[in-house]
């Protein structure tokens, strides 16, 4: 925090990774893009994103591209690994644009979140089962994606999704006919409120699900055929969570 | 003796109450998604490549002979990966049921048996005390959740009871490479991909009407 602003007190980067000039939304929310400006990310290559808040601080990080997953011809996966730590009082949410994994690509991505208590957190990712529009499906090698999110010593979230394509990817209860897919956390009570306040779980049948895991959290899930209509209501969700969760008014994204 | 044992245990009739959950199943047939034997069988095939397979399976092995605070973790790593409600307690319930019926019928082994919460940990567990192989349990849980679901099939859809046995039948190559990686996974390994069947076990308590509890 610079005085009562939020503020990017320190940023380190390391190509092809960069941090744009952050700037400040209407709601005080400090909007954070990290670019990767080469053609995506290659097999073998490994990236790391740490990100510490402090107190009382509001942070949006986005992407400003989709993750381009390249063909890895070794089947080494490109790996990525996040760090995340909230202070009591702090918010950081992280909604990367979708993740676009080619034909022979795999990718392996950890994101392990530490809060304390009282503080903020939100996360969405969305996938994609390939480059959808010139008609490349599941034809990716693998990928994977661990999350966890603690708060202080406890668990609260953990999610481990790996898919290898395969004959049943296709089934009923797996991806059946559908292209896109979205999962997500969000945690932390609003100032003064005592923890868990959602009242109403956001839900489209058929579309996206929320709900509270063992450890108190909101997981969100969704799958759609197509990728606007995934990201309308999970937009939709995001700002339902935000206001039961924490009071909080809908971000307006500049881009 | 030990594998009549694991053939009482794993016996439909055991009572452990676990027809009653079908864990999305019903949301999928009741919105058409699986209405075929063809359905039926990609549905189930799917869940052990990509689903309860790839989470239960290698569970309830990592269970077997599991000291007391391994199988802590395990079953804390289900309550977390479990992430859908209706599923995580379907578990939680058809692993209390089934250690107290087991408690029934061999007390002297259940007496000395640590703490398990899940179904997947409680019938490693409880298999591995009864001695029972550890391969023979892992096929034996498979086994009870393909014909388990194969059966929920019949009060579904229009399937009688000879095509929900072959439906199951023909998901044996499945079946086979659901219980080889169970046998050689890590906890590490528990990793899903099932966006669909979380969605449908998410919304089957708002159902118009319900067959199953899950």
């Amino acid at each position: 925090m610079r005085g009562a602003r939020t503020a990017l007190l320190r940023d380190t980067q390391k190509a092809p990774l960069m941090v744009v000039r952050p700037f400040e939304l209407p709601c005080g929310t400090l909007m954070v893009f990290i670019v990767n400006p080469t053609g995506g990310v290659l097999g073998g290559d490994h990236a790391e994103i740490r990100v510490v808040v402090g107190p009382g601080a509001r942070v949006l990080i986005l992407t400003q591209s989709a993750t381009r997953v390249q063909p890895s011809p070794d089947r080494r996966p490109a790996t990525q690994d996040i760090h995340f730590q909230v202070a009591a009082g702090g918010r950081l949410e992280y909604h990367p644009e979708r993740t676009l994994p080619f034909a022979g690509s795999a990718f392996s991505q950890n994101l392990t979140a530490d809060l304390e208590e009282g503080a903020q957190f939100a996360l969405t990712e969305t996938l994609a089962s390939g480059r959808v529009q010139t008609g490349e499906r599941l034809a990716f090698a693998s990928y994977e994606s661990r999350v966890q999110v603690n708060v202080g010593a406890r668990r609260v979230y953990l999610d481990r999704q790996r898919l290898v394509p395969g004959e049943f990817t296709r089934a009923p209860g797996v991806w059946g006919d559908l292209d896109y897919q979205a999962s997500g956390v969000f945690t932390g009570a609003g100032e003064g409120l005592a923890p868990p306040t959602v009242t109403e779980f956001p839900a489209v049948p058929g579309l996206i699900a929320t709900g509270s895991t063992a450890g108190g959290a909101v997981w969100l899930r969704g799958a759609a055929a197509r990728g606007p209509e995934l990201d309308r209501a999970l937009l939709q969700a995001r700002q339902s969570l935000r206001h039961q969760l924490w009071n909080a008014p809908p971000l307006e994204i500049r881009r | 003796m030990s594998l009549l044992r694991l053939l009482q245990l794993s016996d439909s009739a055991f009572p452990t109450g676990a027809y009653a959950f079908s864990d999305g199943l019903e949301t999928l047939t009741t919105r058409g998604a699986v209405r075929s034997p063809a359905d039926l069988r990609a549905f189930l095939a799917g869940q052990l490549a990509h689903g309860w397979g790839q989470q239960d399976a290698p569970a309830c092995a990592l269970a077997w002979s599991a000291d007391a605070g391994t199988l802590a973790e395990l079953d804390a790593l289900l309550d977390d990966l479990k992430l859908v409600p209706g599923p995580r307690g379907a578990s939680t319930r058809v692993g209390a049921n089934l250690r107290r019926a087991a408690t029934h019928l061999w007390p002297d082994v259940t007496a000395a048996l640590p703490v398990t919460r899940h179904h997947a940990t409680t019938f490693g567990v409880l298999a591995c005390a009864l001695g029972v192989p550890r391969a023979d349990t892992v096929t034996a849980f498979v086994s009870g959740w393909l014909l388990g679901r194969a059966t929920s099939a019949t009060r579904l859809m229009r399937l009688g009871g000879l095509d929900a046995q072959r439906c199951a039948a023909t998901c044996e190559d499945a079946a086979r490479a659901c219980i080889h990686a169970a046998l050689h996974a890590t906890p590490d390994d528990l990793c899903t991909f099932t966006p669909l069947l979380d969605l449908a076990a998410s919304e089957q308590p708002g159902l118009d009407s319900r067959l199953f509890q899950t």
